[in-house]
C-alpha cells in the first residue's frame, strides 16, 4: 500500500482541494479528501513524465487531475512513459556522454557529412537553374557595384586570351565566360558566379605584372567553378542556419546572438576551405602547364600588400579567406615538393 | 487607500486582497542535464526529437513555476509540434530555394504567405495558450483573423511609413490584442495600459541609447588611436600602414561586438519597462497582476548572461535561462482575494478534447510572443 498527498482539481473549476491518494495491492487507486472519495483502476490513471523535481500530474479519465511532488511514491506505483529519459538526465555519466556525443555529432556533421551532402546535391542542380541564377546575380551586381571595364581594348584582349587559354584547357561546362568590370569598392578582386561567370576587376588586371600571374588568378576562380563552390556554399549555409535554429530554437532571450555567432563562424570556415581547394586547383593546372608556381605566390603577396589583409591572429576565424600568409606559404610549400 | 466611506448602506467590509508571489524552483544544474540530453537526442534523431525536446523544456519551466501552491502545466503533444515543424521547415526550404533560384517564384510564394501570417500568429498563440493550464483549467486565445491582420501587418506597416512615429502605438496595440483576447477558463483578461507610456519608453530609450553608443564609440576610437600612436613611437621602423590596418580590423571587431552586446542590453531594458507596464495594467476578473522588474538588474543579468554564454561556448545557456527566469518571476505577483482564485470556471468547449487534429493545431511556431 502506497500513500501520498496531492492537490485535486476537478477540471471544471479552479478550486484546489487537498487529497490523500492510496494505491493498494490490487492496483486500485483511492482518492480521498474534502468531499471527494473516488476509487479507480490504476491503469485508468495517466501520469505525466518526470522532469527534474517539478510537480507530477495524475490524469483521471473524467478530466480531473491530481498534482503532487511525491516522486518516489508516484514512480513506485505508476508506470509512466519517459522514465528512461529521467534516468539519463539524473546520471552525470550519461550527461557527460551527451556532451561528448553532441560535440562529436556537430563536429562530424559540419566537417564531413554536410559538405559531402552538399557536394552531391550541388551536382544534381539542373544547369538551366544555375544559368538563371548566374545571370541574375550578374545583373544585380551590375546594377549596384559594377561598371563597364575602363581598360584599353588591347589590354582587355590580352586578358581574354589568357582566360580562353585556361578555360579551354580545363574542359569546363560550356557556359564558362569572363566579365571584366570596373569597381572602386572591391579594389583588386576576382570572383566566380554560378554557371561559370568569372568577374575580374580592372584593378586586379592592373595589379598582375604578367600573363602568368593573371592566369593564376583565373585558374583559382575556375577552381571555384569546377568544384561548384557557389552552389555548395548556398546549400551548406542554408543547412547550417536551419540546424543551429533547430538546436537553439528554445532559447528565446539570447537566441539571436547564440544562433548568429556559431552560424557565422561555421560559414566562414567553409568559405576558407573552398579558397584552399581553389588554390590547389590552380596550382595543379599551373604545374601541368609547366608554369612556375612562384607567379601565384607573387600575385598573392602583392594582393596582400595592396589590401593590407595579411591576416593572422584571431581575425582569421572571422574571415571568408584564409590568411594571405598561409596561402602564400601553402603555394610556396607545394612548389618545393 | 481603499477605505470605505462611512455610509450605513455598506453591508460587510470589502474582502482584503492578498499578494501572491510567483515562485520559480528550477535550477541551472538540473536544467543543464535536461537540455543537453535534449540536444544529443535531437542530433542523433536528425532533428525529429526536437519536438519532444521542446515539450520537455517547456514542461520544466511551467512545472517549476508556482503560484498560490499550484504549478503550471504544458500539455501539448509532441506529435502535433513535430507536424507543425515539418510544415514550417518545408515552407522555409521551398522559399529559400525559390529565392535563390527563381526570384519570381519567391515573390509569388511571398504573396501567398503574407496574408497567411496573421492566421499563423493566432494559431501559434492559441496553440501555446490552449496547452497551458493552471489548477486544471486551460488558457485560451480568441483573437480573430481581421484584428490580427491589423495588429501584425497594418500597424507595423504604419510604423514604417511614418518613420517609426506609429511604432510605439503598434507595439501597444499588439500587447492589447494579446492580453484582451486571452482568457483563463471562461474568464477573459483585461488591459488598461496606455499608448503614451510606450511612447515615453521608446523615446527616452532611444535618446539614452544613442548617447551611450556615441560616447562609448568615441572613447574606444580614442583608446585605439592612442594605442596606435604608442606603438608607432615605441617601435621605430614599424610600418605604420600595417599597424594602422591591424588596429582598424581589431577595432572594428571590438566595436561590432560591443554594439551587439549593448543593443541586446538596451532591448532587454525596453522589454522590461514594457513588461512592467503591461502586467501592472493586466487583470482577470478581480485578480490583478503586478510586475516590478528593476531595469538595471535586468540589463546586468542580460549582459553577464551573454558573456557567460560566449565564454562557455554555449554550455551555460541553461544556467543563463534559469537565472533570468528566476529573476523575472521573482518580481511577478498577483493581487487577489484568496477565495477568487478558487472560483474560475472552465469554458465548456475547452473541456472537450478536439476531435480530429485540425491543421491549425499542428502549426506550432513558437514565435516567442
Amino acid at each position: 500500500m502506497t500513500v501520498f498527498d496531492a492537490r485535486y482539481y476537478d477540471g471544471v473549476s479552479s478550486l484546489a482541494r487537498s487529497v490523500r491518494i492510496s494505491v493498494d495491492a490490487n492496483a486500485r487507486v483511492r482518492v480521498v479528501g474534502d468531499g471527494i472519495d473516488r476509487t479507480l483502476a490504476r491503469d485508468a490513471v495517466r501520469v505525466s513524465a518526470r522532469l527534474g523535481d517539478s510537480p507530477r500530474y495524475l490524469y483521471l479519465p473524467d478530466g480531473s487531475r491530481c498534482e503532487t511532488v511525491d516522486h518516489d511514491a508516484v514512480d513506485d506505483v505508476f508506470a509512466h512513459h519517459g522514465a528512461w529519459l529521467h534516468a539519463l538526465e539524473r546520471n552525470w555519466t550519461a550527461v557527460a556522454a551527451a556532451v561528448l556525443c553532441t560535440l562529436a555529432v556537430l563536429w562530424g556533421g559540419f566537417e564531413y557529412a554536410l559538405p559531402a551532402l552538399a557536394r552531391h546535391a550541388a551536382h544534381a542542380v539542373p544547369p538551366q537553374m544555375e544559368t538563371t541564377m548566374g545571370e541574375q546575380s550578374l545583373h544585380a551586381l551590375d546594377g549596384r557595384f559594377l561598371e563597364p571595364s575602363r581598360l584599353p581594348d588591347a589590354q582587355r584582349e590580352r586578358v581574354r586570351a589568357a582566360f580562353d587559354r585556361v578555360a579551354s584547357d580545363l574542359a569546363l561546362a560550356p557556359g564558362v565566360r569572363l566579365e571584366l568590370r570596373h569597381c572602386e569598392q572591391f579594389g583588386p578582386n576576382a570572383f566566380a558566379l554560378p554557371a561559370g561567370i568569372v568577374i575580374v576587376t580592372d584593378a586586379m588586371v592592373e595589379l598582375a605584372q604578367d600573363e602568368h600571374e593573371l592566369m593564376a588568378v583565373i585558374a583559382h576562380e575556375l577552381g571555384h567553378v569546377h568544384h561548384r563552390h557557389i552552389m555548395r556554399s548556398i546549400l551548406q549555409n542554408s543547412a547550417v542556419a536551419l540546424l543551429v535554429a533547430t538546436l537553439l530554437g528554445d532559447v528565446t532571450s539570447v537566441s539571436g546572438l547564440a544562433a548568429a555567432i556559431p552560424t557565422f563562424l561555421v560559414e566562414q570556415r567553409y568559405s576558407r576551405e573552398f579558397e584552399h581547394e581553389a588554390d590547389a586547383f590552380a596550382l595543379a593546372w599551373m604545374q601541368a602547364q609547366g608554369i612556375d608556381r612562384a607567379h601565384m605566390a607573387a600575385i598573392l603577396e602583392r594582393l596582400a600588400a595592396k589590401t593590407g589583409a595579411d591576416g593572422g591572429g584571431l581575425e582569421v576565424y572571422l574571415s571568408t579567406h584564409p590568411s594571405m600568409r598561409e596561402r602564400v606559404r601553402a603555394v610556396k610549400g607545394a612548389a618545393n615538393d | 487607500m481603499d477605505a470605505p466611506l462611512a455610509t450605513a448602506s455598506i453591508p460587510a467590509p470589502a474582502p482584503v486582497r492578498e499578494r501572491f508571489a510567483f515562485e520559480f524552483s528550477g535550477s541551472g544544474a538540473e536544467y543543464f542535464r535536461i537540455w543537453i540530453v535534449n540536444i544529443a537526442l535531437t542530433l542523433l534523431t536528425l532533428g525529429i526529437y526536437s519536438a519532444w525536446a521542446k515539450v520537455r523544456n517547456k514542461q520544466y519551466f511551467y512545472g517549476n513555476t508556482r503560484l498560490a501552491g499550484g504549478s503550471f502545466e504544458y500539455t501539448a503533444s509532441a506529435i502535433n509540434i513535430l507536424k507543425g515543424r515539418l510544415i514550417v521547415v518545408g515552407m522555409f526550404i521551398a522559399y529559400h530555394l525559390a529565392a535563390t533560384f527563381q526570384p519570381v517564384l519567391a515573390l509569388v510564394l511571398a504573396l501567398i504567405i503574407v496574408p497567411l501570417l496573421p492566421w499563423i500568429v493566432i494559431k501559434a498563440v492559441g496553440f501555446n495558450l490552449r496547452y497551458s493550464s493552471y489548477r486544471g483549467l486551460r488558457f485560451a486565445f480568441d483573437g480573430g483573423y481581421w484584428e490580427a491582420l491589423r495588429v501584425y501587418l497594418l500597424w507595423p506597416l504604419a510604423g514604417i511609413v511614418t518613420l517609426g512615429l506609429a511604432y510605439p502605438y503598434a507595439v501597444w496595440r499588439r500587447k492589447q490584442f494579446l492580453v484582451t483576447r486571452a482568457r483563463y477558463g471562461r474568464s477573459p483578461f483585461d488591459f488598461t495600459g496606455e499608448p503614451g507610456w510606450f511612447y515615453v519608453v521608446y523615446l527616452v530609450g532611444s535618446i539614452v541609447y544613442t548617447g551611450v553608443v556615441v560616447g562609448a564609440g568615441m572613447l574606444i576610437v580614442g583608446v585605439f588611436v592612442l594605442a596606435g600612436m604608442g606603438i608607432g613611437t615605441l617601435f621605430e621602423g614599424v610600418d605604420m600602414d600595417q599597424v594602422g590596418n591591424r588596429i582598424v580590423i581589431v577595432m572594428t571587431v571590438v566595436m561590432y561586438m560591443l554594439l551587439l552586446l549593448s543593443f541586446l542590453c538596451f532591448n532587454a531594458a525596453i522589454q522590461a519597462l514594457i513588461a512592467n507596464h503591461v502586467w501592472q495594467h493586466t487583470s482577470n476578473g478581480d485578480a490583478r497582476f503586478d510586475l516590478r522588474l528593476n531595469v538595471l538588474r535586468v540589463v546586468w543579468i542580460q549582459a553577464t548572461n551573454i558573456l557567460a554564454i560566449i565564454a562557455s561556448l554555449g554550455l551555460l545557456i541553461p544556467w543563463a535561462t534559469v537565472r533570468m527566469t528566476r529573476y523575472r518571476l521573482g518580481c511577478f505577483t498577483l493581487l487577489a482575494v484568496p477565495a477568487v482564485l478558487d472560483r474560475f470556471v472552465a469554458a465548456e468547449r475547452d473541456r472537450l478534447t478536439a476531435t480530429g487534429a485540425e491543421f491549425g493545431d499542428a502549426l506550432d511556431l513558437d514565435l516567442g510572443l
